[in-house]
């Protein structure tokens, strides 16, 4: 099962993760983003992209693979960072 | 030139070889060559994109499913459609915590949920900064169609119903 965790220290209840999720995994509870239904998440990860402050982690999901990294570019940032 | 450096057909290498960074950079060429192509067939036939990737996405289905043993069950079919194409596609039969069965009916309508992981869409669409649903998305809406309507013989209609950076949600609709 899918493991999720808001910290609801860092969470501004935009509320964002509640309208976006198509399964209806969190609610908003005295304005702060609650796991209501996690059993239901797909680990699509959009709740992760479009949280604002960053708020929220998901545990023992399947990470599909990213073909889409740029070794090249990364090598380069790597000198910066 | 001398007889010895003639190379024939058949002494060519039957397996991949080299450096694995050396593929990397050929598939990143791939994406960037599938996404170009895709924005100007958008830029060009606007709508018919649509129809256009469609209908190749038809007949790759159409190619795989002529793999499998003929089924009219959907659930099995799709389960082992799914074991096949592994990494390109890789997806899963999915099933909200209050639904007792894939095969779900609603509102006069027999639908399956699947859940793709794994897509080689998505990577293409992420790679170039692309968003996703738009005409590259009905590849798969093709293929799934196509296998199915091969496996099966039972004619289907995917739809997108989320899309997101690790997984995305579809409805297949049997007919």
């Amino acid at each position: 099962m899918v493991k999720i965790v808001v910290d609801t220290n860092v969470c501004i209840g935009c509320g964002l993760c509640v309208h976006d999720c198509p399964m209806k995994v969190y609610k908003l509870e005295n304005g702060r983003s609650v796991v209501a239904n996690p059993d239901d998440c797909m680990a699509c990860l959009s709740c992760h992209e479009i949280c604002p402050s960053n708020a929220i982690e998901h545990q023992d999901i399947y990470l599909s693979r990213r073909l889409y990294v740029d070794l090249d570019v990364c090598s380069m940032l790597r000198r910066f960072i | 030139m001398s007889m010895e450096h003639i190379v024939k057909p058949e002494e060519l290498p039957l397996h991949c070889e080299g450096n694995i960074y050396d593929y990397e950079e050929s598939l990143h060429g791939l994406m960037v060559l599938n996404a170009t192509i895709i924005r100007s067939l958008e830029e060009i036939a606007r709508g018919g994109a649509n129809a256009v990737v469609y209908r190749a996405g038809l007949k790759m289905g159409h190619e795989t499913g002529k793999y499998f043993p003929k089924t009219d069950n959907v659930e099995k079919a799709l389960n082992e459609l799914s074991e096949i194409l592994g990494k390109q596609y890789n997806f899963e039969l999915y099933k909200p915590k209050d639904k007792a069965s894939y095969i779900i009916t609603e509102n006069g309508e027999t639908f399956i949920y699947l859940v793709f992981r794994d897509c080689l869409v998505r990577q293409t669409l992420r790679r170039e900064g692309m968003s996703q649903k738009g005409p590259l998305c009905q590849s798969l809406y093709g293929y799934m169609v196509g296998a199915v309507e091969e496996i099966t013989g039972r004619r289907g209609k995917l739809e997108i119903v989320h899309t997101g950076p690790n997984t995305c949600l579809k409805k297949l609709i049997l007919r």
